[in-house]
């Protein structure tokens, strides 16, 4: 009894008593700058005072002896100093070292774009896709706008930095899609399969990624469905195309989402007269289902199901040819599934992965008895570890694999016997790569990654490297290197399986201004390609193909974008310039590729009338000429189109909060636009080749939609989705 | 044994000093927070909070008011940067209050008031995110407890100005801030210390109707 007595008079004592002895002093930072709002305290106790405006603090401790004094400040390492109270403890000096931040601190911004409503810095946001005049709710269209692309008009797929469509890689949620665009015939778009509301995230690089990617030599796309949604929904589309349903249900940190999508076009094509004839206007059946469940570590697994099935015949102009038309019936199945996992394991290791797998039925047919039939099989299984290793090092390291199976017979016509293919392809890679933080203004990143194709038996080490620097709050540096292979597409293989992989080296230098509301860029870049396959053709042979080609792309692009100066205005502009030749295919010298425009420049322009409950948005696209062969001349990719101008309109109107109505129009101002000539292949009478312009079916394409959402929050609106 | 019946007094009162030091130390922050009315003083008001809610270890409330200190800090600055630093500091006390007390009313009004904050640096580019996350935890507030005049009222502000922007009728989203504004004439707390704030705000949105 006594004891405790003693105790609790000891203690009394000491806190009421002793004590009362003045801490004061002033923080600053490692530059010597006063730091406002820090905390200084004595360690479990009430005793503290945060610094004023000047980083000058005062305060009075009821404690005394053996006390640990806490600094502590968001943004800065905490610092504990062991002190003995026995007096006061005046004009104490303390300096904060800044805390290397990962998250928000220097990112190498060299070819990076990132879309998204996490972070601070974005280039686009998930949104962009929908509201984008031009883009057509289509991911690749949104994309098109920003540099480093170049405007394809007839292909619809992405074109980055001089290289050929393939060289563009496509992943949702890290793993791989080997079809991501739709089948069409040819000089007819194709549209991305999978629908824009489901992303979340987005990253496109146009080049000097990370050594996580490969089998790229210009390009990724890397596509998120991350978030739980909000709420249960069901969302349902009537357009004059088609028709769209589709039904969220979440719980608690579980949702499932199933849509069906029905496009069809030939009520339009019978409004809208077309170029060509259509015995079967595209229609297309498109089902999406995704499951998501969210660990209570903040982890999650999530599967995805994609089934996407179209169908179309037409009949297009033959150059030279009147009377006759060039048939192209096209039967497309194609199924896509992933399931992703990502978990940590502790504090400073993570991981994450999955596997995918595709399915691509395909069967085409054309005038004279040509068909096609194939089928592709693709899966992949990739597992990466994320690990902290430490407060200046980020590490991540994974291996993948991926098996691809082409099966394709090809009728070349009835005198000849069918063509049979089937290649089989193991890759198996893995991969190592450092974020080396040396401050908060200077990172490093360095990587290497080993890959293997079993069909042409070959091993490749690809080392990748980038630097950032951040200049001050706002402004940043960056460069990247890196080393990409590819292999070659398959039909290239189907005839050979001596090749090389295709190579290609980045060079790139960076400049990023960003404050808030406002970013602009500037990039200059150098590519180098090496061992493109070559193609002669031998008569009555097989083509020879070598490892033999080369090239080179170089260039520079400015982005601009916009939401702050004017109240209500989003809008943004890019320009690329590319300098492009290669030696590749058919072309037995280096050429500009059919595909290549020197200038390409988009101006995107969204403006918000609340009192219209309105928004209004344009999109301007010009790309300069693009090169062609005309055989009357015998050279090669001689001639250039004339230039590609496009001004597209859209108008979205909030009927309800949850409901939305659509409309938009391309090519307003009705110009002609020709992406090349298709020649035909032997001369007429007086020895002259003739020739039709590739371009597109109609001068215009129109599409209004009526776009409803149920769900108990009646403000709740599609694009609450983005 | 009367030394000891004076002792054991000392003794308890010295306890009950212990025990009261935690509320008077609240008690004299919070009249800080309320009278606060610029960056510094908000701040110091806030890292006082953050002081009683390091050493007390198990106490959500002063996580909670040093959230709200940083929310109310954010709220006088025009500097986005720092304004999300604020806003990211407020968010990690939420964390911290809501691991000590979930499913907790309050805690969830102070998260959708943060998202509500996030808005205010950049509109268009949060606005479609962090307004929907906002009103989500507005809604899942009320729905938590009925009673609680800060959730309706932000949630019937959050209302209003997507009315605002859709230039819906504001009978719905008035009628809300009117019904809220009234419910802080009778809020019924456990503990002085329990959160009240919120009456002026009421009364300036509701001239805000007025006025509409």
């Amino acid at each position: 009894m006594k004891r405790l007595v003693f105790i609790h008079l000891f203690y009394a004592v000491s806190h009421f008593t002793f004590g009362q002895y003045v801490i004061s002093g002033n923080v600053k930072d490692e530059k010597g700058n006063a730091l406002f709002g820090v905390n200084i305290y004595i360690k479990d106790t009430y005793d503290g005072a945060s610094s004023d405006l000047n980083g000058n603090f005062y305060f009075k401790s009821s404690v005394s002896g053996k006390q640990t004094i806490v600094t502590s400040y968001i943004g800065y390492k905490l610092i504990e100093t062991e002190v003995n109270l026995v007096g006061d403890l005046i004009g104490q000096q303390l300096e904060l070292q800044e805390e290397i931040n990962k998250i928000d601190g220097v990112t190498i911004s060299a070819g990076a774009f990132e879309a998204s409503d996490k972070k601070k810095s974005v280039i686009l946001r998930t949104f962009d896709v929908v509201t984008t005049a031009g883009a057509t709710a289509d991911i690749t269209g949104v994309m098109n706008t920003l540099p480093g692309t170049q405007t394809v008009g007839e292909e619809g797929k992405l074109f980055v930095r001089g290289g050929a469509g393939h060289e563009v890689k496509t992943f949702i949620n890290g793993l791989l899609v080997a079809e991501p665009y739709g089948q069409t015939p040819q000089n007819i778009p194709s549209r991305f399969r999978f629908n824009p509301f489901l992303f979340k995230g987005a990253f496109f690089s146009t080049g000097g990624y990370s050594a996580e990617y490969g089998q790229a030599l210009s390009s990724i796309l890397r596509l998120d469905t991350y978030d739980l949604p909000a709420r249960s929904q069901t969302d349902i589309s009537i357009m004059s195309v088609g028709a769209d349903v589709s039904h969220t249900i979440k719980k608690d940190n579980t949702s499932l989402y199933g849509q069906v999508q029905y496009t069809d076009l030939s009520a339009y094509f019978s409004l809208v007269p077309q170029k060509y004839e259509w015995n079967d206007a595209p229609k297309s059946l498109n089902s999406t289902v995704h499951f998501k469940q969210k660990f209570k570590s903040a982890g999650h697994i999530q599967a995805y199901l994609n089934y996407d099935r179209s169908r179309m015949k037409v009949n297009q102009p033959l150059p030279g040819k009147i009377y006759e038309t060039g048939l192209f019936d096209i039967d497309n199945d194609n199924f896509y599934s992933n399931l992703a996992v990502q978990n940590s394991i502790n504090d400073r290791l993570s991981y994450r992965g999955g596997v995918s797998f595709s399915a691509n039925k395909n069967e085409i047919l054309m005038g004279e008895g040509f068909s096609s039939k194939s089928n592709i099989r693709s899966s992949h299984a990739k597992l990466v570890f994320d690990h902290d290793a430490s407060e200046h090092v980020f590490l991540r390291f994974g291996a993948e694999w991926i098996f691809n199976d082409h099966k394709e017979i090809i009728v070349e016509n009835e005198n000849n016997s069918p063509l049979n293919f089937d290649i089989d392809n193991h890759l198996a890679t893995t991969f190592a790569e450092g974020d080396v933080y040396f401050s908060n203004a200077l990172m490093a990143r360095i990587g290497l990654r080993y890959e293997y194709n079993s069909l042409i038996d070959n091993k490749y080490i690809a080392p990748r490297a980038s630097l950032a620097y951040k200049l001050n709050k706002n402004s940043q540096f960056s460069f990247a290197y890196g080393k990409f292979s590819q292999l070659p597409v398959k039909e290239y293989l189907y005839w050979s399986n001596m090749l090389e992989p295709e190579k290609a080296t980045h060079y790139i230098f960076n400049y990023q201004y960003n404050k808030t509301g406002r970013i602009f860029r500037a990039e200059l870049y150098y590519k180098k390609y090496e061992q493109l396959v070559t193609k002669e053709f031998i008569y009555n042979q097989s083509p020879l193909l070598k490892s033999d080609g080369y090239g080179e792309a170089k260039g520079f692009e400015l982005f601009w974008r916009d939401s702050k100066t004017f109240k209500a205005i989003d809008y943004w502009v890019s320009y690329s310039y590319l300098d492009a030749e290669r030696k590749y295919d058919i072309f037995p010298a280096p050429v500009m590729p059919y595909y290549a425009s020197n200038h390409n420049l988009s101006v995107v322009y969204k403006h918000f009338i609340a009192q219209l409950k309105s928004q209004i948005g344009w999109t301007y696209s010009f790309a300069s000429g693009r090169p062609y062969t005309d055989p009357n001349t015998g050279s090669l990719n001689s001639e250039m189109t004339k230039s590609y101008n496009d001004l597209s309109i859209n108008y979205s109107y909030l009927l309800k909060p949850n409901m939305i109505i659509h409309a938009s129009l391309s090519n307003v101002l009705g110009f002609r636009n020709i992406y090349g000539y298709q020649y035909n292949y032997e001369p007429n009478e007086s020895g002259e080749y003739e020739s039709i312009p590739i371009e597109p079916q109609a001068k215009r394409f129109f599409m209004i939609g009526f776009f409803l959402t149920i769900s108990k929050d009646k403000n709740a609106n599609m694009l609450n989705n983005l | 044994m009367k030394n000891s019946i004076v002792l054991l007094v000392f003794i308890l009162s010295v306890h009950l000093s212990f025990a009261n030091k935690y509320e008077s130390a609240m008690g004299s922050a919070i009249e800080k927070l309320y009278a606060a009315n610029d960056q510094e003083t908000y701040v110091t008001a806030a890292t006082t909070f953050e002081r009683i809610g390091d050493a007390e270890k198990d106490q959500w409330l002063p996580y909670y008011y040093a959230g709200l200190g940083y929310i109310w800090t954010s709220n006088t600055i025009n500097d986005g940067n720092k304004i999300d630093e604020y806003l990211d500091q407020a968010q990690s006390l939420m964390d911290k209050a809501e691991k000590l007390s979930p499913n907790n009313d309050e805690i969830v009004t102070l998260q959708g008031y943060i998202y509500m904050m996030k808005v205010v640096v950049d509109p268009p580019t949060r606005g479609p995110e962090f307004s929907g996350l906002a009103m989500q935890e507005f809604g899942r507030a009320v729905g938590m407890n009925a009673d609680n005049p800060r959730a309706l009222l932000l949630l019937g502000r959050m209302k209003m100005g997507t009315d605002q922007f859709f230039g819906n009728d504001l009978s719905e989203s008035c009628g809300m801030i009117s019904k809220a504004s009234q419910m802080f004439d009778d809020q019924k707390t456990k503990s002085k210390l329990d959160p009240v704030w919120g009456k002026e705000m009421a009364e300036m949105f509701v001239n805000e109707c007025k006025s509409n």
